[in-house]
């Protein structure tokens, strides 16, 4: 607690005069001849030691009078937090200070001495709650705020980006009223002040002056992923408690959309806030610029069929129409345009990015219901060579605007040449015509050999490498085969009965290509069939052709009976499945060099024959579906053709392969609001880190040797745009009860500004308290001292 | 002294003299009579009286006694007009008011005086008694139209004392009249209630009629200050600080109490009881009383 006229506290010094008064002004009474004094006695002598009492209770309100005078003059004040505290204290106070005469006048009055006890004891235990708890809330309560309104303060400006910050109310975006409000908050910060602009996606730092604050501030826009608003108040508070101020200010403005406050409970605010803590205080204050309709449809949940296709592929993209709980049931058409290819586009030009032009494509009506959904389908067709992108747009108009479109990236890319090697097995089938036309029905892609005429073969044709069951090499044609993979092919080893004993494998040349030692093979019985693919990895890129179903493959009605079982596994290596109930590697995968090598312990191509049992059912089964996405998968990812998507959630890091002797090397990437950023390849491969922007990112080289343009798109996650409003009680949860502002109107943040930088006056209460005081002083005093003893009554 | 001296100013611009004010109540209380002036206190009043215990045998009218077989005694033919005692306490709590032109024994001097009057207008003697501790003055009753200014004057002398002793002295009163007389008693009876009735009713026992006139200034009855005030006995010398304001209903309650407590015992030894304040009139007052006197005969 402080005082904003400390000087006035000394007016309690004037609680002596009424003291001096009752001791020096004590006048006789005036003495009145009474013959019939005889009636009087009785009565007067049971009365007179109550007017005594009654007396000095109101000399001691008198004196109280005069102390609440000089307090509620002195202007106390107390941390907001404290509020609450002090006026439950106070309330107590009252409610003693009530029971202490109550108990004098029933003493004065000569109520049973029970009644008297009884009042009196709940006086004292009153008392002994305001002088306990008065005390520590006095000893360990925070501090209010400097008395000084001129003090600079360090303030952070949390500013909450979450694209529902785009919804538009009386023509204004929520991010346009929000900048709005940080300006006016800025300019009523004293001279001097420190000032941060705080976002989800901005590294924080104080601003010496508003001018660079305004700067950082104009450059805030709406992203693309939801705000962590949390994360960022704290980062805020651990800031300005940085600072050397004695001032400390956290400002957030935001929809109060509760996705933003999605990490609230975990983030421990409630506990740096602690007015019970030693740490400087830091007032928070939580401007609510939402609305409390919001009536908005949704484009999202982007679903395509495939991402990376060969030329003249056709592509099948889904989305779901999402309404609002406000918004009414209507018709609503959505469009697909495709932006026509242009080579030389996008460019800057005049500060605006030039785009090719977009085409509408197609075009379809779909009902949706009052916060349902409806889902539309578009097809695209013979796709050429290289990034097609598209827009699926809503034509309905909607305040938030963010969301009526969904950007949509495809890529043609020419398939990877693979060569495929297998002999025909014992019983005649050969096994790299049954893999290799799995890889490609057509065979355009794919050269078939056996491992006889590797010797001969040059694998710088080739992307991808895959062996089925390969027997005892030569060191030339591993030696070969290591050189190829450490360039940057790919290789998958598809191990099986044509090496007969782990030995061999162990001893031969071709162990050098394997992760681990072969230990044995494992068999099972043909009625056992608990020996199946267990998922490791279902986020791999190669289960990408699965549209990322990988976790969902039902590999249990697909038992193995044998495969190899491989130990001491290279450290670097990666297992992808295992083998259930065993807990043995299934797929490895190994890096060398620039290349990877997959290797697979059980055959992927063993025909079901009454002579000979299968090593499995994985190719042997009715739908043997799953067997043929894994071996499709995983020489689209050895070739370079499968291992990255093209349309990623906001937000997440993008990584695309870029092989230099298909791909240029450098490239000017195009963010959707036209930033220009060069990038690199690294390790034939593009990174992306920081795609916070919604829409579509295109890349376009200005190599001469090899011109070409690729691309990436944004879109939400399914739960982005939700714009519920944090429940009543949210915020509490999240900052603490009474630990800081909430405010909706400007001018209630005017005033809560005051409070906030000032603390509560405590004025006005004490001057109610005066008046009741006053009152009963006065109701009191005219009993004791009336001037009119002389006139009839 | 003067009559003239004794009266207050204010009252003196209303009644010069006291036999004045005297004449006027008495004319005034006669002229509504309308019938029989001689009417009054000497109602009970006849030629013979009968005989009763305690009267000297030889005293009998024997020739009524052969005409009528009931004996009656003959030689009071002077008795048949009433002998009044006027009976002033000169305790020092009478010579008091609080607000009032009258103190309650001016107002006492005052009704004795249109008494007085009024007796004497009926040829009835009137004598003047007046006491403290003990009895101290005692002008005997004359029905003689000098009596008037004797007693009156006697009444203007009067001085009050310090403490007085009613009972006692309404004993000494009762062994001093060997008549039956009418006694009026003037005082605040402000003594022990008990035995100030036993008193009385030694007095009624003893044959007289007695009226107890019980004066009280109007501050007593109605009590009415306010706040804080040190009130101060004047007989005893005793004083108190009192909040008027707690005590003031507590306080009339009990003077109401006592003037019924005197009012239940007077009436049950059939002793007039005519409670007054100095605040009443008392002209009307004693008009009023004696109206109703009459209307009970």
């Amino acid at each position: 607690m402080n005082f904003v006229h400390v000087s006035l506290l000394a007016g309690s010094a004037l609680a002596i005069l009424p003291v001096m008064l009752h001791l020096l002004g004590r006048h006789e009474p005036k003495r009145i001849t009474f013959p019939a004094l005889r009636f009087v006695r009785e009565t007067a002598l049971q009365a007179q030691r109550g007017w005594s009492i009654k007396r000095w209770l109101l000399l001691a309100m008198r004196i109280l009078l005069i102390l609440l005078a000089a307090l509620a003059f002195a202007s106390p004040r107390v941390h907001s937090a404290m509020l609450a505290s002090y006026l439950s204290i106070g309330l107590i106070g009252i409610f003693a200070m009530l029971a202490s005469a109550a108990a004098f006048l029933s003493i004065a009055h000569r109520h049973p001495r029970a009644i008297s006890i009884g009042i009196g004891a709940l006086a004292i235990g009153l008392w002994g709650i305001v002088i306990g708890w008065g005390g520590l809330t006095v000893a360990r309560g925070t501090a209010a705020p400097t008395q000084s309104g001129v003090g600079p303060i360090c303030a952070a400006i949390v500013i909450d980006t979450s694209p529902a910050m785009d919804y538009r109310y009386a023509n204004v975006s929520r991010m346009d009223e929000a900048k709005d409000t940080a300006r006016w908050l800025m300019d009523r910060l004293p001279a001097d002040s420190q000032i941060a602009i705080v976002t989800s996606v901005q590294g924080q730092r104080l601003h010496q002056g508003r001018v660079s604050a305004n700067r950082q501030l104009e450059n805030v826009k709406v992203e693309g992923r939801v705000a962590d608003l949390p994360g960022c108040i704290r980062a805020s508070i651990d800031l300005v408690r940085s600072a050397k101020l004695d001032r400390r200010e956290v400002y957030v403005l935001t929809d109060m959309s509760a996705n933003a406050w999605r990490e609230g409970p975990n983030s421990g605010i409630p506990g740096l806030l602690d007015p019970q803590r030693t740490d400087p205080p830091v007032l928070v204050q939580v401007i609510d610029l939402g609305t409390v309709k919001r009536e908005n449809w949704s484009i999202s949940q982007l679903k395509v069929s495939q991402e990376v296709v060969a030329p003249g592929s056709s592509v099948n993209v889904s989305a779901s129409i999402v309404a609002s709980e406000d918004a009414p049931a209507t018709q609503i058409a959505v469009e697909l345009l495709v932006e026509q290819r242009d080579a030389r586009l996008p460019i800057i030009r005049n500060g605006e990015m030039v785009l090719p032009e977009s085409i509408v494509k197609d075009r379809q009506n779909l009902d949706v219901v009052q916060g349902g959904m409806s889902i539309v389908r578009f097809s695209l067709h013979d796709l050429p060579e290289g990034p097609t992108h598209a827009i699926l747009r809503m034509k309905r108009p909607d305040p938030l605007a963010i969301d009526n479109e969904l950007a949509v990236t495809i890529e043609a890319i020419p398939q990877g040449k693979v060569l495929v090697l297998g002999n025909e097995d014992s019983r005649g089938n050969n096994l790299g015509r049954l893999a290799a036309l799995i890889v490609d029905p057509d065979l355009k892609q794919v050269d078939l050999k056996t491992y006889a005429q590797l010797t001969s073969t040059d694998f710088a044709g080739y992307d991808a490498i895959l062996m089925v069951d390969p027997p005892a090499l030569s060191d030339s044609v591993i030696a070969k085969l290591m050189s190829a993979v450490e360039d940057g092919r790919g290789l998958m080893l598809v191990m099986g009965p044509a090496i007969a004993d782990s030995r061999i494998w162990n001893s031969s040349a071709i162990s050098k290509l394997l992760p681990g030692k072969v230990s044995r093979q494992w068999r099972r019985p043909m009625t056992d069939r608990s020996i199946y693919f267990d998922m490791q990895r279902p986020n791999h890129p190669l289960w990408s052709i699965f549209d990322h179903a990988g976790p969902s493959i039902p590999w249990n009605r697909y038992p193995v009976f044998k495969y190899w079982v491989l130990d001491e596994l290279d450290p670097a290596s990666t297992v992808i499945l295992r083998y259930a109930s065993s807990g043995h590697p299934a797929l490895i995968e190994q890096p060398r060099g620039a290349g990877n090598v997959l290797t697979m312990t059980t055959t992927m191509t063993d025909v079901d024959t009454p002579e000979q049992p299968p090593w499995n059912r994985l190719f042997a089964a009715d739908d043997a579906w799953p067997n043929f996405g894994l071996l499709y998968g995983a020489m689209r990812y050895l070739s370079g053709s499968g291992q990255s998507l093209r349309n990623i959630p906001v937000g997440a890091p993008v990584t695309m392969d870029n092989p230099f002797d298909r791909f240029p090397q450098r490239y000017d990437l195009f963010t959707p609001s036209g930033e220009v950023v060069r990038i690199q390849t690294q390790s034939n491969t593009l990174h992306y880190p920081y795609a916070n922007e919604l829409g579509t990112y295109r890349l376009r080289s200005s190599q001469v040797e090899k011109s070409g343009i690729r691309g990436f798109s944004t879109h939400f996650d399914e739960q982005t745009i939700n714009l519920k409003r944090l429940e009543a009680d949210g915020l509490d949860r999240i900052l603490g009860k009474d630990q800081y502002f909430y405010v909706r109107e400007r001018d209630a943040l005017q005033s809560s500004l005051g409070q906030a930088r000032y603390g509560r006056d405590l004025a006005p209460f004490l001057l109610c308290l005066l008046a009741l005081m006053a009152i009963a002083e006065q109701a009191m005093s005219y009993r004791f001292y009336s001037s009119s003893t002389m006139a009839p009554r | 002294m003067q009559v003239e001296q004794y009266l207050k100013p204010e009252l003196a611009s209303q009644i010069k003299r006291l036999d004045l004010r005297a004449k006027m109540v008495v004319r005034g209380f006669l002229h509504g009579l309308h019938s029989s002036p001689y009417h009054g206190f000497s109602v009970e009043f006849s030629e013979h009286r009968r005989y009763s215990h305690g009267d000297d045998p030889k005293d009998i009218d024997w020739l009524a006694y052969a005409k009528t077989d009931r004996y009656y005694v003959k030689k009071f033919e002077a008795e048949t007009n009433l002998t009044g005692y006027l009976v002033m306490d000169l305790s020092q709590s009478m010579d008091y008011t609080y607000r009032q032109q009258l103190t309650k024994f001016d107002y006492c001097i005052c009704l004795a005086a249109a008494l007085t009057y009024l007796m004497l207008m009926q040829k009835d003697a009137v004598g003047l008694v007046t006491f403290d501790k003990k009895i101290r003055a005692n002008v005997p009753p004359r029905s003689r139209r000098s009596q008037l200014p004797t007693i009156l004057s006697q009444l203007t002398k009067l001085r009050v004392a310090g403490e007085t002793d009613l009972p006692g002295s309404l004993y000494q009163l009762a062994s001093m009249l060997r008549h039956r007389s009418l006694v009026m008693l003037f005082s605040d009876l402000l003594a022990d209630t008990e035995l100030t009735l036993k008193s009385l009713r030694m007095l009624r026992g003893a044959g007289h009629d007695v009226i107890v006139f019980h004066v009280l200034d109007e501050a007593e009855v109605h009590f009415p200050f306010q706040g804080v005030v040190q009130l101060y006995e004047p007989e005893l010398g005793a004083s108190l600080t009192v909040n008027a304001d707690e005590i003031g209903q507590e306080y009339r309650a009990n003077i109401a109490e006592f003037q019924e407590n005197l009012r239940r015992g007077c009436h049950e030894s059939r002793i007039d009881y005519v409670a007054l304040h100095t605040g009443n009139q008392y002209d009307k007052a004693l008009t009023e009383y004696l109206l109703s006197r009459r209307g009970r005969f």
